[in-house]
């Protein structure tokens, strides 16, 4: 069941990607051709500026994913180490949890609405501020994997070896934290494309030069009586990324 | 024992306060950076390097950082907030705006909460019926459906089709209490459905969890039935994870205003962010920001004393 569930997460996943990677361009304004509905040249009809949907949607989407999948990256990394910070029975530990307590108590959007505020909105803006609040989630997780493993016998048998700190966190601690830090970098990876998506909607996220799923919705507000298909389409491919990712964190989740 | 753990909890809470002075300092410092050239930003760049130092001066750009953060501080605390940068009073603003936000919180959470509750437990006490599989549905839709997708689907469904709740708009609760909540019942309704398929996926784990234990099977062998074993022994210890997800939830809650008030234009403090943003009104988000961070901090410190009381079995209070 899991294990189908899971798969189909990955297939849909990747038939998304392929559909986006063929599809994805720059299209450009051309006014006379504003507002078509569907058509063979324009599959998903064109936007308010004439711009071809389907190519500005794929190539939103690859944004999306792309910026989501260097937040995992950093936010997975840097809440490990974390981790292993909070894990410490000293001071060392008080601050790593300090830290990620006055993380938490902000949330990624209010973080990036600040931070856009400060500096000019842009990808360095969302990055750092979803990024820096999903690192909590992976620190807890990797934190309780980590006070159970501590405690093995091959860990105490690698200490009393005289092996490093570093050297049995490299060797003995991380590849056993990694399967539910893993599966929870799949829940960050779809809250950052969630979280991104909010943002260009409200207009603080990936600036206007770029196509985002999230800034096409909100032009297409205005028109959503008349032409629905402007905000349903691209509602529908973000929950589409986003079920995918979901699918495959709660079938990992469940098996970790 | 009852000593050290009211000291644990004093603990807590102390490095929760500490937490918020390490966000009003962040906060500080990055709006400081950013009010920097405030001098360019009213002179202009033509202005002579002399006058940008005369206004950085009267401006009070010049003093040390630190002296400046605890004015900050103490204007902060002290409710002494100044004026936006279109020149309204900050305090009166935001104080109309937070009660609101709040309102629409707190109405989010009495739909969302019973709903979660009994959602979880008729699904856990029939584990893969009707109810069961409809739940795995509900959270894994509203999960992965962003939430200005589900305002904008509510409000196709219910404002323009069904014409049963108004399309956008705030009316205050002094004019009419019926239009205020209708008012409101929209955007509640939309952060609603995003918490609850949170708060069910939490309950439902910890309900099959506390099910599963050696109490739960006692209450068994005496011929209690799933439902009994879960209101009786199950549904208290299953309720302290909802309680540590307070403090997130009410981050969450916050930042999911700042999208809903948006879509539904209402003026809470959510969308205050959003054109304070747009606007690169620095200092009304940094207050806003502290407002948020206090709220949280309240949110946090009441759930970990509440928890300190109920369970006894806590260890650091982190989990």
């Amino acid at each position: 069941m899991d294990k189908r569930k899971f798969i189909f997460g990955l297939a849909l996943f990747s038939v998304l990607i392929i559909v986006f990677t063929f599809n994805a361009g720059l299209s450009s304004v051309d006014m006379p051709s504003a507002l078509e509905s569907f058509s063979s040249q324009h599959p998903l009809g064109t936007d308010t500026f004439g711009r071809d949907i389907l190519s500005r949607l794929s190539l939103g989407a690859l944004i999306s994913i792309a910026l989501a999948f260097i937040i995992t990256i950093i936010s997975t990394s840097a809440g490990l180490v974390l981790s292993f910070f909070m894990d410490e029975r000293n001071l060392l530990s008080s601050v790593a949890w300090f830290f990620s307590d006055s993380i938490k108590s902000l949330g990624s959007v209010i973080l990036a609405l600040f931070l856009s505020s400060v500096f000019s909105p842009g990808f360095a803006v969302i990055i750092v501020s979803i990024s820096l609040s999903q690192i909590p989630s992976i620190a807890r997780t990797s934190y309780s994997r980590l006070v159970i493993v501590r405690n093995e016998e091959f860990v105490t048998y690698a200490e009393s070896e005289g092996m490093g700190k570093l050297a049995i966190a490299m060797r003995h601690l991380i590849p056993h934290v990694m399967g539910e830090v893993s599966s929870q970098a799949l829940g960050v990876f779809s809250s950052s494309i969630l979280t991104e998506s909010a943002l260009s909607f409200l207009g603080t996220g990936i600036p206007v030069l770029y196509p985002s799923l999230g800034s096409m919705m909100n032009e297409g507000r205005t028109l959503m009586l008349s032409r629905p298909s402007l905000v349903v389409i691209p509602a529908l491919t973000l929950f589409l990324i986003t079920l995918s990712l979901n699918l495959m964190y709660e079938a990992s989740e469940s098996y970790s | 024992m009852r000593r050290e753990k009211r000291f644990r909890v004093i603990g807590q809470v102390g490095l929760l306060l500490l937490s918020l002075l390490l966000i009003s300092f962040a906060v500080f410092v990055l709006s400081a950076y950013s009010s920097g050239d405030m001098s360019l930003y009213i002179l202009g760049e033509n202005a002579r390097a002399e006058n940008h130092e005369r206004l950085s001066a009267e401006l009070g750009y010049e003093r040390p950082l630190i002296l400046r953060y605890i004015e900050f501080l103490r204007d902060f605390i002290t409710l002494n907030w100044g004026a936006t940068i279109h020149g309204y009073d900050l305090r009166s603003l935001i104080v109309s705006r937070i009660f609101v936000t709040l309102e629409i919180m707190l109405f989010t959470l009495l739909l969302s909460i019973p709903f979660s509750y009994a959602l979880s437990c008729l699904a856990v006490g029939k584990r893969g019926g009707l109810i069961d599989r409809l739940s795995r549905l509900f959270i894994i839709i509203f999960f992965s459906m962003p939430s200005f997708a589900i305002a904008i689907m509510l409000m196709l469904i219910f404002s323009f089709h069904l014409s049963i709740f108004p399309i956008s708009g705030f009316t205050p609760l002094g004019i009419s209490i019926a239009e205020n909540l209708s008012s409101i019942f929209l955007p509640s309704l939309t952060l609603a459905l995003m918490h609850s398929s949170l708060f069910i996926r939490v309950l439902k784990k910890s309900l099959s969890r506390e099910i599963a234990s050696v109490y739960a099977t006692s209450a068994r062998a005496r011929g209690e039935s799933e439902l009994e074993i879960i209101l009786h022994e199950a549904l208290k210890p299953a309720s302290f994870p909802l309680i540590a997800l307070s403090s997130s939830a009410a981050a969450s809650l916050f930042a999911g205003s700042a999208v809903v008030e948006t879509v539904f234009s209402i003026p809470g403090l959510g969308s205050l962010a959003v054109s304070a943003s747009l606007e690169r009104d620095t200092y009304t988000l940094s207050i806003i920001i502290m407002m948020i961070a206090f709220f949280t901090f309240l949110t946090s410190a009441s759930s970990r004393i509440l928890l300190s009381f109920l369970d006894p079995m806590k260890g650091r209070g982190h989990g």
